[in-house]
């Protein structure tokens, strides 16, 4: 049975923002303090509910606890840095994976497939020259400029995936040794706006590769350049649906003062 | 002494009577409150709730600091003076004689030479 001290914890709960050591002490101290309150007033000789009413008159109005248990401004710059550290860490990590998936299709399929040149770009003698001699058993201009552009495609792509991997790696490291932070961003925030990005950039690379795909068609030429933004593509859509299935697992569905409150 | 302007007057005055209820010895903020209207004898009262936003605001000042210890039927917070609210204390009690004398002096109607 919940009485006076039990309600006004609940609207201190519901009123202040969860989760932060604040509220966990303002809560804490709250609920000792009006609890010792209203023992003492029974010991003097009121009955149980006047003495919880009574104490719960005296502590005063819920505002001035609620404004102390908000989260100061620096929780909140130190939270998104740490979320925005992850998204980067995380986005970085999938562009290595691209990477990685060019490759291979830069094995399957070939350079041209992942990087070659679209219809009507030429280059100079100089700058084949320079392409040649780099790969010189390619056998042309447009062949060595392919291999000179998917193996672009995939090392700048790598490297951006070992940047993103010290970075998880560092976040991780970071979150062991600091386990005094604070969340004060809800625990869907990383997923829901890492699946909103990777879905954005999943559509706009595939779209991307299906233009290619349909203007070599017209032009009757083979798929050249598919591969680098297919491979983005795919990558980004797989993150973006793994993402998607966090935010489906840490969407709130019952709140602590919720299940009070249906308990009571 | 009027409710609302005693409260008021009281919250002007928290931050130095809080240094001077834990010159006295560490507490908690229940013990803080009643101490409070205790040693006053009930003239100085204000809404219970209104001084963990305080005790809090005093240990971010560094003025306070405190720990986690077993109460009767759950853990409580305890408060104590640090070296700089023993300082800031001294300083606070030497200006409220200053100020004292000076509303002392004019209240009374003694003029100064």
């Amino acid at each position: 049975m919940s009485d006076a001290i039990d309600d006004y914890l609940d609207e201190l709960a519901g009123r202040a923002h969860p989760g932060g050591a604040r509220f966990r002490r303002v809560l804490a101290e709250a609920e000792e303090h009006l609890r010792e309150s209203a023992a003492s007033l029974r010991r003097a000789g009121m009955d149980e509910g006047s003495a919880a009413c009574e104490a719960v008159s005296r502590f005063g109005p819920v505002e001035p606890l609620v404004a102390e248990a908000r989260p100061s401004a620096t929780v909140w710059a130190a939270d998104a840095v740490r979320a925005a550290w992850l998204l980067g860490s995380t986005g970085l990590a999938a562009v290595g994976l691209s990477g990685v998936l060019a490759w291979a299709l830069q094995a399957v399929a070939g350079a041209r497939f992942v990087a070659g040149d679209t219809n009507g770009v030429t280059y100079t003698t100089a700058r084949c020259a320079d392409f040649l001699e780099y790969y010189p058993h390619a056998g042309s201009c447009s062949a060595a400029a392919a291999l000179h552009h998917a193996d672009e495609v995939v090392m700048y792509r790598v490297l951006a995936g070992v940047l993103g991997l010290v970075g998880l790696l560092a976040y991780l490291w970071w979150g062991r040794s600091r386990t005094g932070h604070q969340r004060v961003l809800p625990a869907v925030t990383v997923p829901a706006v890492a699946a909103a990005a990777f879905l954005l950039a999943a559509v706009a690379l595939l779209l991307s590769s299906l233009g290619l795909a349909l203007g070599e068609r017209v032009h009757g030429e083979a798929w050249s350049g598919i591969g680098s933004p297919l491979s983005g593509g795919v990558v980004s859509l797989v993150a973006a649906v793994l993402a998607g299935l966090l935010v489906l697992r840490r969407v709130p569905r019952r709140t602590p003062w919720a299940e009070a409150s249906r308990g009571a | 002494m009027d409710t609302v302007a005693g409260t008021e007057r009281t919250k002007g005055h928290l931050d130095a009577l809080l240094l001077a209820l834990l010159a006295s010895g560490p507490q908690h903020g229940y013990g803080v409150i009643a101490e409070l209207r205790d040693r006053s004898e009930g003239e100085l009262d204000l809404p219970e709730g209104t001084v963990y936003p305080a005790l809090h605001r005093l240990e971010r000042a560094g003025l306070l600091e405190s720990t986690w210890a077993p109460g009767t039927t759950r853990r409580r917070r305890v408060y104590s003076l640090t070296a700089a609210g023993w300082t800031a204390l001294s300083a606070e009690r030497h200006e409220w004689a200053r100020f004292s004398t000076a509303v002392g002096s004019v209240l009374s109607g003694v003029a100064s030479a």
